[in-house]
């Protein structure tokens, strides 16, 4: 569902661990981050990290089970992009997980999705379990 | 599980095979598993010394496509054929440069250039 005050669109969802059933949702945020003229290289990262936080949350939380749900929750305005997604899993210590940018990492195939999100957005956070990932961007400066 | 689509489109020049990606987006898992099937077939079957794989038509790719690109390119190792990737979108070389997949890929900026580079 929708709302729009203060300038602020606001869009919470939720939709069963089955890849492509949080597409509506990214395309909402997408819509949005034209109609404010975010700039093509933002909306490329706030759509890069959003889509590899759902994948972590059908893949690592819920473990693909469709009968277990995401939610999601986006607040958009000129100046900020808030966005959150949260499985029923148990979390997970990201500090266990390999930097995969180190030389002995880099032909392993997986292991990039939490890293690209970090690197694209501006701050990222968990909450208190571990299973919610909140992740902000701020404009980038257009000499950037 | 995959899909039907197809996903690159092989031409043969000089000592190369050139794979064209038909996808604008490498995001969907089923259609990246399709995507790497055909990746990993055409690197498998290859009678060349290169394979190209020109990304001009893609504008978006997850770490899913990446984990292709890195079993594709693992491949083509132990195959001894030479992966090039090349026509990259400029939000997409990014990716590879943050996660410094742009030193473990041969990355030209043009077929022609990925054609005339050294092996």
């Amino acid at each position: 569902m929708s709302t729009q005050s203060d300038n602020t669109w606001r869009y919470n969802a939720s939709f069963p661990s089955i890849f492509g059933a949080g597409d509506a949702f990214v395309d909402a945020v997408l819509q949005e981050l034209e109609r404010r003229a975010w700039s093509p290289k933002d909306s490329f990262a706030v759509r890069l990290a959003l889509e590899e936080a759902i994948a972590n949350a059908v893949e690592h939380g819920n473990r693909r089970n469709p009968s277990k749900q995401v939610d999601v929750f986006a607040e958009i305005s000129l100046e900020r992009v808030l966005l959150s997604v949260r499985d029923e899993g148990e979390g997970f210590d990201e500090a266990a997980t390999p930097n995969p940018t180190l030389d002995e990492n880099l032909e392993i195939p997986t292991g990039r999705g939490l890293f690209l999100i970090r690197s694209f957005m501006t701050n990222v956070w968990r909450g208190s379990n571990g299973a919610e990932i909140f992740m902000e961007k701020t404009p980038t400066p257009n000499d950037a | 599980m995959s899909d039907s689509k197809v996903h690159l489109m092989v031409r043969y020049v000089d000592d190369a095979a050139i794979a064209d990606c038909l996808d604008v987006k490498l995001n969907e898992e089923l259609s990246i598993q399709s995507w790497g099937d055909e990746m990993y077939a055409l690197i498998e079957n290859c009678k060349k010394d290169r394979v190209i794989v020109n990304f001009q038509n893609v504008k978006f790719m997850s770490s899913s496509a990446l984990r292709v690109l890195i079993t594709a390119n693992n491949k083509a190792k132990t195959k001894r054929v030479a992966l090039f990737l090349c026509r990259i979108d400029e939000n997409i070389l990014e990716v590879f440069k943050i996660t410094k997949l742009d030193s473990l890929f041969k990355i030209r900026p043009t077929e022609v250039e990925a054609l005339h580079s050294q092996i």
